[in-house]
């Protein structure tokens, strides 16, 4: 797979938090200029919405206390359907223990990144899970 | 009488080749023919005279004839007629010589013979009344010799006759009547001998022999009984043993005390062939036992009924043998006053109670009861008595075991909800955090649109104290791990030290932009990938890169990095103030503030746990400061991991 840049890529991210989903707005548009971001603020019908996007998205970005589905749910969704088995997948999370991380590795997830976020090193992050990277950044 | 030596001394190794069947036979022929040559020498002596009687009388007859009939002849000389005479006679039975003299003594007549055992006659002739010659007959004694020969030939054919028949008779008789009965017996008390203790005797045809027979088959008897008896003993006793060990084993492992009882109580009844097992613990407060296991669907009724029993109680057994702490054995209940009779165990005829002592400390009874009086024996008391033992620690073990799990579940319940509640206050507050620190500090850098310096001045003071209530988040979660011994490392095989290293830079320039300050990278370029808790790594440069900048206001602050093989050496050397001497013991110690007088902001919380995450990658944390020159802060990170990262 043909790395995609940072601007170009499409990004889902899957987000309850209002002042979260803004933060994240501003950090793709402000910060790196990323045009193609999707906003689910809930995880209902999460596969149908995801199949029915113009095309899949280059990483999904899940936080992991979404209702109805948390984001363990989502990954499992996703990593059934053949289609969507290979797809990144990091879990945004501001449960930042090594025991909670560690459930994110066993589950399956292609890494993590802590809450609150950090403009400085979140740019370089995307880049670098882009590239094929596997990143674990909690804190 | 070598025999009897050897039948009496049956260690010599020369074992009897005589038979009694050749020794008989030996004996008897000697016997005989000695008798049969005796008798036969009396009747060849009275034969052998007999015949010379005869011949001597024949021998008389013979001359007297001839004296009678030569008279005339040997008168007239007539020589012929002697002649005839005399050969006519020669012709008679015996006689083998004749001669014939006149008066004067010459010859008329002669018929010698050369034979030379004769029996001579000579018999004067006389003629009226005057003698005129005299006749000599010999008559041969050959015919006693042949006799003679005859009678020996005769006497050695009947020795021989007699012995042979002897030797046959005998060893066909006592093949028959000894030595078949003796095989047959031999081989019975060789078989037993060998070990077949059924082994009998067949009745014997022969009186005597019937005896051993019936003498050995008596000795069998008693033997195998003997035996029998033995054999039973120790199989009691090694059932009784192993029931004893297999129970001990059992409850040394189940630290259950419910069920350790009940299997306890089960096995014992079952094991030692019992009408009921129970188990009574002590309760020191109340004074009082209580039924905690016993066996069987009847017994069960009672536990309801009969739950607790005083120690003081009157009559009962197992009172009696907790107050005294001592096995009471009562082989015969009927006869006892102090036995408590229970309604439900109507058969019980022995009762043995065996109290369970751990040192001087009563912590039950174990209380048996036998549908058969005299169950008890010595033995059985002394397996029992240790049994009891046995149970008594186990049942200590589990009370303390119990009392330990009550304790260190409630220990571990009340860490979890610790953790829980740090944990999740954690996430709680995190989230706000997330925008507050991210929008206000994209705000303050203009990327939402134009502010003013004051805004921007104003919009940086909230987000420093923002990073700083989430640092002091992170501290207090982490500190506290630290403290439960439960700092855990998320370890991972290929962290590029050159990555984290610029990741740090990028997260600590912001802190240098309004100081004089230059922060100088010196690291080597051949750092090898290495196994770590990356976020960890991270947060151990940020803390010490951070506190440098922090506490320095001019010159430089600098990172150096450098390969030493088996370890990776850190050290991030300020221009600052200086820490003194009397402050530098203190400052890896949670909550302690930093230099006197100077007021800066952070939690104090972020040296001692910076140093316990470079311990829990095995490495080292150190530190070197002059006051008015700077700081130097040296860690250590293993190259290799060693297996004990981690570890607390």
């Amino acid at each position: 797979m043909n790395t995609v840049s940072v601007k170009e890529a499409f990004f889902l991210y899957v987000e309850d938090d209002a002042s979260n989903r803004t933060v994240m707005n501003l950090i793709m548009e402000k910060a790196m200029g990323a045009r193609n971001l999707v906003i689910f603020e809930d995880s209902a019908n999460f596969m149908e919405r995801v199949r029915a996007l113009p095309k899949c998205p280059d990483a999904f970005l899940l936080d992991i206390h979404v209702h109805p589905y948390n984001g363990f749910e989502m990954l499992k969704q996703l990593r059934t359907d053949p289609e969507y088995r290979h797809v990144k997948v990091i879990g945004l999370t501001a449960s930042v223990t090594n025991e909670e991380v560690e459930e994110l590795r066993d589950a399956g997830f292609d890494g993590a990144i802590g809450k609150p976020l950090n403009i400085s090193t979140f740019p370089d992050l995307m880049a670098r899970i882009l590239k094929g990277e596997t990143i674990w950044f909690v804190s | 009488m070598t025999t009897v030596r050897n039948a009496s001394f049956p260690e010599d190794q020369d074992f009897p080749t005589r038979t009694l069947a050749r020794d008989l036979a030996l004996r008897l022929a000697i016997v005989l023919t000695i008798i049969i040559v005796a008798l036969g020498s009396a009747y060849f002596f009275i034969t052998v005279s007999q015949a010379r009687s005869e011949l001597l009388l024949q021998a008389t007859n013979r001359v007297e004839e001839l004296s009678n009939v030569l008279s005339i002849p040997v008168w007239n000389l007539d020589k012929n007629s002697i002649e005839q005479i005399c050969q006519a006679y020669l012709q008679a039975e015996n006689v083998v010589g004749v001669r014939v003299l006149d008066d004067t003594g010459d010859s008329i007549y002669e018929k010698p013979t050369d034979e030379a055992n004769l029996i001579v006659e000579t018999r004067p002739i006389e003629f009226n009344g005057q003698q005129v010659g005299s006749v000599e007959v010999s008559v041969s004694t050959r015919q006693i010799d042949n006799l003679r020969s005859n009678i020996f030939l005769l006497m050695l054919s009947i020795v021989i006759v007699v012995v042979v028949t002897i030797l046959i008779s005998t060893w066909f008789l006592l093949q028959r009547f000894l030595s078949q009965p003796l095989s047959v017996l031999t081989m019975g008390i060789e078989s037993f001998a060998s070990g077949d203790y059924s082994q009998r005797l067949k009745p014997m045809e022969q009186k005597e022999l019937n005896i051993i027979s019936e003498q050995f088959n008596a000795m069998a008897n008693q033997i195998q009984a003997r035996d029998q008896l033995l054999e039973k003993r120790v199989a009691d006793r090694t059932r009784d043993l192993s029931i004893a060990s297999s129970v001990s084993r059992q409850i040394t492992r189940v630290l259950d005390m419910d069920e350790l009882l009940h299997q306890l109580v089960a096995q014992t009844k079952e094991g030692f062939n019992l009408y009921a097992a129970s188990v009574y613990i002590y309760q020191p407060e109340a004074r009082e036992l209580t039924l905690e296991a016993t066996t069987g669907e009847e017994t069960r009724q009672m536990t309801k009924a009969v739950k607790t029993l005083s120690i003081d109680a009157r009559p009962s057994l197992v009172a009696q043998g907790a107050r005294e702490q001592t096995q009471i054995v009562n082989n015969d209940v009927s006869e006892s006053k102090d036995y408590l009779v229970d309604p439900s165990l109507p058969d019980a005829k022995s009762e043995a109670v065996f109290p369970m002592l751990v040192g001087a400390r009563l912590i039950g009874v174990l209380d048996l009861l036998s549908e058969k009086t005299d169950r008890f024996s010595e033995a059985d008391i002394q397996i029992l008595t240790t049994l009891a033992e046995q149970i008594g620690i186990a049942v200590r073990n589990a009370q303390l075991y119990s009392v330990q799990l009550q304790a260190s579940a409630e220990l571990r319940r009340a860490d979890q909800m610790k953790s829980q509640f740090l944990s999740s206050m954690s996430h709680e507050l995190r989230t706000p955090l997330n925008a507050i620190i991210n929008l206000d500090e994209m705000v303050a850098r203009g990327m939402v649109g134009p502010v003013t310096d004051e805004q921007k001045e104003l919009l940086e003071q909230s987000l420093v104290s923002s990073q700083h209530l989430l640092q002091l988040i992170n501290d207090v979660l982490d500190i506290s791990k630290i403290q439960a011994g439960q700092l855990k490392l998320f370890v991972e095989n290929n962290v590029n030290l050159h990555d984290e290293i610029n990741t740090v830079v990028i997260m600590v320039k912001p802190l240098l932009e309004k100081k004089p300050l230059e922060l100088v990278q010196d690291i080597d370029s051949n750092l090898p990938i290495i196994a770590g808790d990356r976020r960890r790594l991270r947060q151990i440069l940020v803390n010490l890169l951070s506190n440098a900048i922090k506490f320095t206001n001019q010159g430089a602050v600098t990172l150096s990095v450098r390969n030493q093989e088996d370890q990776i050496k850190f050290s991030v050397i300020d221009t600052g103030y200086g820490i003194p001497i009397e402050s530098q013991a203190v400052i890896f110690e949670p909550f302690v503030q930093t230099l006197d007088g100077i007021k800066q902001e952070g939690t104090g919380l972020g040296l001692p746990i910076t140093r316990s995450l470079v311990e829990a990658h095995g490495g080292e944390l150190w530190m070197e400061s002059e006051i008015g020159v700077g700081t130097a802060f040296h860690f250590t990170i293993p190259a290799e991991n060693n297996g004990r990262m981690g570890e607390k």
